[in-house]
């Protein structure tokens, strides 16, 4: 396993947002995690990259990492695209990539830049304009882009599909199959339960923040009932969301 | 005799705009208006002032007065913008309010209330350039403020450090997020900019050969007027603003009553933000959209 997180719990005050929840992700693979809205799943990503309290215990690569700052876990190879994007609006494409490496100080993060640009020539030709300029799509894939820049070995993805056009959806996930392929570890929250499905080898089932189902997506995507139940028949979704 | 008065405006501008631009980093960056500015700028004055009177050499009287001031505003950070997370915003605010009362009233008790003789080695060294008096430590002093905050827009604009500084002031969540060391280069930012305003009141001696505890006060409301001048949170607007409301400060003393300084000043600046609410460099787009 290459991060495998036990018992963990997030609270914001009186509010219990993820109350025991186990999971893992094995080396090179995809996990999901599903849910409807409120079950706890940012809050789940936010505190395996450290950016909210927790308890519980959460190992990566063997290490226990509960206690790290987000940058030590950054530089230990976790990085996140979170929901909604969040590129930094003021910074140039450019920078937000350069963002993306802050925690590194090898000679590769000019050659890894180039790689981006091959990747996504269109944040090649607008490398020097502010982020704010490209559109919703193109902004998931600096968004992505900009995780890579840090060289991780696990990367999450906090619904990389929502508010994409059909064609764009259809693009990240072409570029989540690759970047897998490549190597890369994914712990992957998506409301799209059928394409998550499609493309994880494990998921996990959140409820009012608990887990309520792990198995292999195979056997997820066979359990009607539990689709009806947990995700409100979501199993049925189309494949896009948003405008 | 315009040109002189032009020179000498020019030559406070410089100061104010050490000021304007100490403010405008931790606006700009941290979205936070630290009110000790005006002690740590007073702090690079008195104790350069004290050592040199001890007789330290000058660069150790320069070096022991930048420290002074670097620990002050950290140790204004520690009390006041850490807190800033959790607590209502307005506390930080009249906590580095009280710093400034503090450090002031500190010299006041060692210092005395009387505004004390500087002993500048350079004292009054000038040239004459035709019918110009061209003093060098005011020269010295002036080009140095403009390395200083040249320095400061590189350092913002073009390095790792200045990505980070940017990103924070953007959405320090994602800033974190991305493995920036917040709270590490929070410090950074109270460091630079409480050796701007120190660096600010030694020029401040240098120049005008008198130190006091209060000596802050009045060139940071320059200072800050500069700032909302220029446009918020734009460090060349707040050297602009800073040098023009210096000219006009000196040109007012010069031909009209020196009693009326602050009304021209002031009013000028009054007028300027009704016409300009963004400042003179702030952002274009939006003051279009207001108009």
């Amino acid at each position: 396993m290459l991060l495998e997180v036990a018992n963990l719990c997030v609270s914001y005050g009186a509010v219990t947002a993820v109350s025991g929840v186990s999971l893992g992700v094995r080396e090179g693979s995809i996990a999901t995690v599903l849910g409807a809205n409120g079950a706890g799943k940012s809050s789940l990503l936010r505190a395996i990259m450290g950016l909210t309290p927790a308890t519980g215990e959460v190992r990566f690569a063997g290490e226990a990492i509960s206690r790290w700052p987000a940058a030590r876990r950054v530089a230990a190879g976790i990085a996140m695209v979170p929901e909604g994007r969040r590129i930094l609006v003021s910074l140039t494409v450019e920078e937000n990539l350069l963002m993306g490496a802050y925690p590194r100080h090898d000679r590769q993060i000019a050659a890894d830049l180039d790689n981006i640009y091959d990747l996504f020539p269109n944040l090649a030709r607008r490398r020097h304009a502010p982020g704010s300029v490209l559109s919703g799509g193109e902004q998931q894939m600096l968004a992505i882009g900009r995780a890579m820049m840090a060289r991780p070995k696990l990367l999450l993805m906090d619904e990389p599909s929502l508010g994409l056009s059909p064609l764009f959806v259809r693009e990240v996930f072409q570029l989540i199959r690759r970047m897998n392929a490549d190597g890369l570890s994914i712990l992957l929250v998506e409301q799209n339960t059928r394409l998550a499905l499609q493309t994880a080898a494990d998921g996990y089932v959140l409820r009012l923040g608990a887990c309520v189902a792990a198995a292999d997506t195979a056997t997820l995507a066979r359990s009607d009932d539990l689709m009806h139940a947990y995700l409100g028949g979501a199993h049925a979704a189309p494949t896009v969301h948003g405008p | 005799m315009f040109a002189q008065q032009l020179m000498n405006g020019l030559m406070l501008g410089g100061i104010y705009a050490l000021v304007a631009v100490s403010f405008t980093l931790t606006i700009g960056i941290l979205n936070f208006l630290n009110f000790s500015i005006p002690a740590l700028f007073m702090l690079g004055g008195v104790v350069s002032c004290a050592l040199l009177a001890a007789g330290v050499p000058a660069v150790g009287a320069a070096a022991g007065a930048l420290a002074a001031t670097g620990l002050a505003s950290l140790l204004v950070e520690r009390c006041t913008f850490r807190w800033l997370s959790t607590s209502d915003p307005h506390i930080p605010l009249v906590s580095s309010l009280g710093f400034l009362i503090f450090f002031e009233n500190l010299v006041l008790v060692y210092f005395g209330s009387d505004a004390v003789g500087y002993p500048s080695p350079f004292a009054r060294a000038s040239v004459k350039v035709s019918d110009l008096t061209v003093s060098l430590p005011q020269t010295g002093g002036f080009l140095l403020a403009l390395v200083l905050v040249a320095l400061c827009y590189v350092l913002l604009k073009y390095t790792k450090l200045g990505r980070g500084l940017r990103s924070i002031a953007e959405s320090p969540a994602i800033a974190e997020m991305l493995g920036v060391k917040v709270g590490w280069t929070v410090s950074s930012v109270y460091l630079v900019s409480g050796l701007l305003a120190g660096i600010g009141g030694i020029l401040f001696g240098i120049s005008y050969l008198q130190v006091s505890w209060d000596m802050g006060s009045e060139v940071a409301l320059k200072g800050v007027s500069a700032m909302v001048l220029g446009g918020m949170g734009n460090v060349w607007g707040a050297v602009l603003g800073a040098l023009i409301i210096a000219v006009i400060e000196v040109m007012t003393i010069a031909y009209l009553n020196s009693e009326a300084v602050n009304v021209f000043v002031y009013g000028l600046l009054l007028v300027i933000i009704a016409f300009c609410p963004r400042g003179l460099l702030g952002d274009r787009v939006k003051m279009a959209e207001r108009m």
